[in-house]
C-alpha cells in the first residue's frame, strides 16, 4: 500500500516537473497523461474509485485530447518554439526559491502533524467511492450542488460561443 | 417548507434560463433587459419575504437560510438590477453581444447567493466556481478590444491558480476535521491538537480570498481586469464579486476558523493597512477613469477588511452596512462613467472636463457619489465608515483606525480630481449628453439610496445589529 | 481496494514494458542504414506533397470544447444510472432537470451556429 503511494507519488512529481521542463509541447502533454495517471493511482489508494475513474475518463482522455488540438492548432512544427526570456528579471530564480521555500514549509507541517506515524484506520463504510456511493451522495446530500453544475457547465457553453465563436452571427 | 427557503435561487435559475431561451427567438435584445429587472425585483421580493425566518439548515445542511445571506443576497439583487438597468445602451454601442452579457451577469449572481447561504464547503466552492467562471468570460466580452482579452485571461490565470489554492485549504480543513460543514469543523478544530495544518488552511484560505477580493499583495490581476473588461462588468465584478468573497471570508474566519481566529486577526489587520494605502496613493496618479476607479475599488476593500480583522459584532455590523453603501455609491459612478464613455469612448479623466455646463444634473449625482466614496456627509459612504472606524477604536486597534483616517485624506486628491474637471475645466467640447431612461432611474436609485443611507442610516444599523454570522 | 486493480496495475506495467523491449530489441537487431526516400512518410506509395504537420482548422476546437462539456456531463449519468432504482423516481427528475439545462445549452450553441461547419 505505501509502496504504491510512494511510486505513484513519485511519477506525478516527475510528470509534474517534465510539462515544466519538457522543450516540445506534446512533450509536455505526454508528461502531463503521466503525471494524471499516477494521481488516478493515488486517489485509488484512497479508496476513491470513483475519482479515479473520472481523473482518466475527464482528464487524460478529454482534457489531453484538447491539449494536443491547441498544440496542432498552433505550433505544429517540427522544432521546439522558441522561448523568449521573461521580461522580469530573475522571475525564474524568484520562482525556484518560491518553489522550495513552499516545499520546506509543507513538509515541515506534514512532519509536525505527524505524517508517516501510522494511524487508527477507522473502517470506512462499504462500497467507499464506488460509483453507487458516490451516486448516493449527489442525489441525496448535494442534489442541489449538482444541480448547479449543469449551471457551471451552462456557462462553459457560452464562454465557448462568445469567446471562441464567430464574431458575429 | 424547504423549497419556499431557497425560492430566491429557484427564481434566479429560472430567469437565467429564460433570458437564454428569450436571447435565441425573441427579436429585440431589450426586451431581455426588462425581462431581467422584472426578474430580479420578483426574486428580490421572495427574498425580502425570507427575511426574520429563524435560520435554517435545509437540504442536508448545504444550504443555509439566515438573515446574514439575505442580506448579501439583497446586495446582489440591487447590483444585478442596476446592471439591468444601465447596460443596454453600453452594449449596443460596443456592438457586445447582449443576450449572452445578461444571462452570465444572472449566473454569476446565482453563484454568489449559494457562495452566502451555504455553511457547506463543497456547495460554498461551488458557488465560488459559477460565479468566476461566468466573470471570466464576461470580462472578455469586447471581442474587438484587445485590453478586454487581456482582462479575461489575466483574470482567468489568476482566477483558476486562487481557486485551486483555496481548494488545497478546504481541502486541509476536510482532512482535519472529517467534514465539511463549518460549524463541524470548528468543532473539531477546537481540539485538534495539529495546529500547523490549521494555521497552514487559514494561509491557503485568507491568501485564496484575498485573491477574490483584491487585497493587497494578491491584487495583481486587479487593475488591469478592472479597466479592460466592459464597464458594467467592471461595476459588477468590483461590487457584487468582491462582497460574495466577503461573506464567505466572513463565514469561513468566524466560524470555521473561529478557534484559531485570534492569530489572523493581526494579519488581517495588516493586510487591510496595507491595501488601502496601497489603493489610495497608486489612484492618485491614474489619468484613465476605471482605472482611477481599479485602484480606489482596491482601497474601498482594504477598509472593509478592517471589520473583517476587527471581528467584533460592532464590526461586521459595519461591514454589512458599508458594502450595501459601497454597492449603491460604486455601481452608481459607473453609471456615470458609462453614460459618458457611450459618448467619449475614451474613457479618460479628462473627459469629465465641463460635464456641470453641460449636464449639471449627472455632474451633481457623480459630486455626491465621489464624495460618498471619500467619505464625507451627508451620504452613506460617511456613516459606514465611521462605523468601521468606531469598531476599530473600540476593537482595541486604534492604529488602523488612525490609519483609516489618514487614508480617506490620501484620497481626497483624486476623487476631487474628478469633481474639479467637472465644475472648474474652463473650455468644455460642445457635445449633446443624454442617456436612456434605464441608466437615469438606476442612477437615481444609487444617489438616492446613497443620501438615504447617509441621512437616515438607523433603521438598518438597528436591523444589522441583530444579523448573526455565526449559527 | 487496491487489490482488485492489481491486475489492471500488471496489465498497465506489461504493456508499458512490452513497448519498450520491442523497441529496444528491434533497435539492437535491424541495420542502420536511412538514406532520404526511406525518411519521407509513407503516403500509400506517393510522393508525399508538403510536410506532414500541418496546422489544424480552429473550427475543430470548437467542437471539441463543446466535446468536453458534455463528457462531463455524462460523467454524471454513470453514477446515477447505479443508484437509480435505489432511490427512484426523485432521482430521475433530479437528472432530468440536470439535462435539461443542459439541453437547453446545446440548444443554444446549435442556434448560435457553434456547431455548424463552415
Amino acid at each position: 500500500m505505501i509502496a504504491v503511494l510512494w511510486i505513484a507519488g513519485a511519477l506525478a512529481v516527475a510528470g509534474a516537473l517534465g510539462v515544466v521542463i519538457a522543450k516540445t509541447p506534446v512533450h509536455s502533454v505526454i508528461s502531463l497523461v503521466v503525471n494524471i495517471l499516477a494521481l488516478a493511482a493515488l486517489y485509488l489508494s484512497l479508496h476513491a474509485e470513483f475519482m479515479a475513474l473520472i481523473q482518466v475518463i475527464i482528464y487524460a482522455g478529454a482534457i489531453m485530447i484538447l491539449f494536443l488540438f491547441v498544440i496542432a492548432l498552433l505550433t505544429a512544427r517540427k522544432d521546439p518554439v522558441e522561448r523568449s526570456e521573461g521580461k522580469l528579471e530573475g522571475q525564474r530564480e524568484l520562482g525556484i526559491v518560491a518553489a522550495v521555500t513552499g516545499a520546506i514549509l509543507m513538509t515541515a507541517v506534514a512532519l509536525s502533524a505527524g505524517f508517516g506515524r501510522p494511524v487508527a484506520q477507522e473502517a470506512l463504510p462499504s462500497g467507499f467511492g464506488s460509483p453507487a456511493a458516490f451516486g448516493r451522495e449527489l442525489l441525496t446530500t448535494h442534489i442541489l450542488s449538482f444541480e448547479l453544475t449543469a449551471f457551471v457547465l451552462m456557462a462553459a457553453v457560452i464562454g465557448v460561443v462568445v469567446l471562441v465563436g464567430q464574431r458575429k452571427l | 417548507m424547504q423549497y419556499v427557503l431557497i425560492l430566491p435561487e429557484i427564481l434566479l435559475a429560472g430567469l437565467g434560463l429564460v433570458l437564454l431561451g428569450m436571447d435565441l427567438f425573441a427579436k429585440s435584445k431589450r426586451s431581455l433587459a426588462v425581462a431581467g429587472v422584472i426578474g430580479t425585483l420578483a426574486t428580490l421580493v421572495a427574498v425580502l419575504a425570507n427575511f426574520g425566518v429563524a435560520p435554517a439548515e435545509i437540504w442536508s445542511g448545504t444550504i443555509r437560510v439566515d438573515d446574514f445571506a439575505q442580506y448579501f443576497k439583497v446586495i446582489f439583487l440591487v447590483i444585478l438590477g442596476l446592471v439591468f438597468l444601465f447596460s443596454h445602451e453600453y452594449l449596443e454601442k460596443r456592438d457586445v453581444r447582449m443576450g449572452e452579457f445578461y444571462i452570465l451577469v444572472t449566473f454569476a449572481t446565482l453563484g454568489a447567493f449559494l457562495m452566502v447561504s451555504s455553511l457547506e464547503l463543497i456547495t460554498i466552492y461551488l458557488g465560488l466556481e459559477l460565479m468566476t467562471i461566468a466573470s471570466y468570460i464576461l470580462a472578455g466580452m469586447l471581442r474587438q478590444d484587445a485590453r478586454s482579452s487581456e482582462a479575461s485571461i489575466k483574470f482567468f490565470l489568476m482566477g483558476a491558480l486562487t481557486s485551486g489554492v483555496i481548494l488545497y485549504g478546504l481541502s486541509l480543513l476536510l482532512g482535519l476535521s472529517g467534514s465539511t460543514h463549518l460549524v463541524a469543523i470548528a468543532e473539531a478544530l477546537a481540539t485538534s491538537p495539529n495546529t500547523a495544518l490549521i494555521t497552514a488552511a487559514g494561509v491557503f484560505i485568507i491568501a485564496g480570498l484575498g485573491f477574490k477580493i483584491a487585497a493587497v499583495p494578491f491584487h495583481m490581476w486587479a487593475p488591469d481586469t478592472y479597466e479592460g473588461a466592459p464597464t458594467p462588468v467592471s461595476a459588477f465584478l468590483i461590487t457584487a464579486s468582491e462582497a460574495a468573497g466577503f461573506a464567505v471570508l466572513l463565514r469561513i474566519l468566524l466560524v470555521g476558523l473561529a478557534p484559531a481566529l485570534a492569530q489572523w486577526k493581526m494579519v488581517l489587520a495588516v493586510i487591510a493597512f496595507v491595501t488601502m494605502t496601497f489603493g489610495n496613493v497608486t489612484a492618485i496618479v491614474q489619468t484613465r477613469t476605471k482605472r482611477m476607479l481599479a485602484y480606489s475599488a482596491i482601497a474601498q476593500a482594504g477598509y472593509i477588511l478592517v471589520g473583517v480583522a476587527v471581528a467584533t459584532p460592532q464590526s461586521v455590523t459595519a461591514m454589512l452596512f458599508y458594502m450595501l453603501a459601497y454597492a449603491f455609491m460604486t455601481v452608481g459612478a459607473f453609471a456615470v462613467v458609462i453614460m459618458l464613455s457611450n459618448h467619449i469612448p475614451s474613457e479618460e479623466i479628462e473627459d469629465f472636463k465641463g460635464l456641470a455646463q453641460r449636464a449639471p444634473g449627472y455632474a451633481l449625482a457623480m459630486t455626491l457619489l465621489l464624495l460618498s466614496l471619500i467619505g464625507i456627509p451627508p451620504t452613506g459612504g460617511f456613516f459606514g465608515k465611521l462605523a468601521l472606524y468606531r469598531s476599530a477604536v473600540e476593537g482595541g486597534m486604534v492604529w488602523l483606525a488612525l490609519a483609516m483616517v489618514i487614508n480617506s485624506a490620501i484620497s481626497v486628491p483624486y476623487y476631487f480630481n474628478v469633481i474639479r474637471n467637472m465644475y472648474l475645466a474652463e473650455e468644455a467640447p460642445a457635445m449633446e449628453l443624454s442617456a436612456r431612461t434605464g441608466l437615469k432611474l438606476a442612477l437615481g436609485i444609487a444617489v438616492a439610496a446613497t443620501l438615504l443611507l447617509g441621512v437616515f442610516p438607523e433603521p438598518l444599523v438597528g436591523f444589522l445589529r441583530t444579523i448573526q454570522v455565526m449559527p | 481496494m487496491l487489490q482488485q486493480y492489481t491486475s489492471v496495475g500488471v496489465f498497465l506495467t506489461v504493456g508499458a514494458l512490452f513497448v519498450a523491449v520491442t523497441l529496444l530489441v528491434g533497435r539492437l537487431l535491424r541495420p542502420h542504414n536511412p538514406y532520404p526516400e526511406k525518411l519521407a512518410p509513407y503516403e500509400c506509395g506517393e510522393i508525399p506533397v508538403g510536410g506532414g504537420q500541418v496546422r489544424f482548422n480552429i473550427r475543430y476546437y470548437i467542437f471539441a470544447l463543446i466535446f468536453v462539456i458534455f463528457d462531463v456531463e455524462t460523467v454524471f449519468l454513470y453514477p446515477w444510472a447505479v443508484v437509480f432504482e435505489e432511490i427512484g423516481l426523485f432521482a430521475f427528475v433530479v437528472m432530468m432537470l440536470f439535462i435539461g439545462t443542459l439541453v437547453e445549452g446545446l440548444v443554444y450553441a446549435w442556434k448560435k451556429g457553434a456547431l455548424r461547419w463552415v
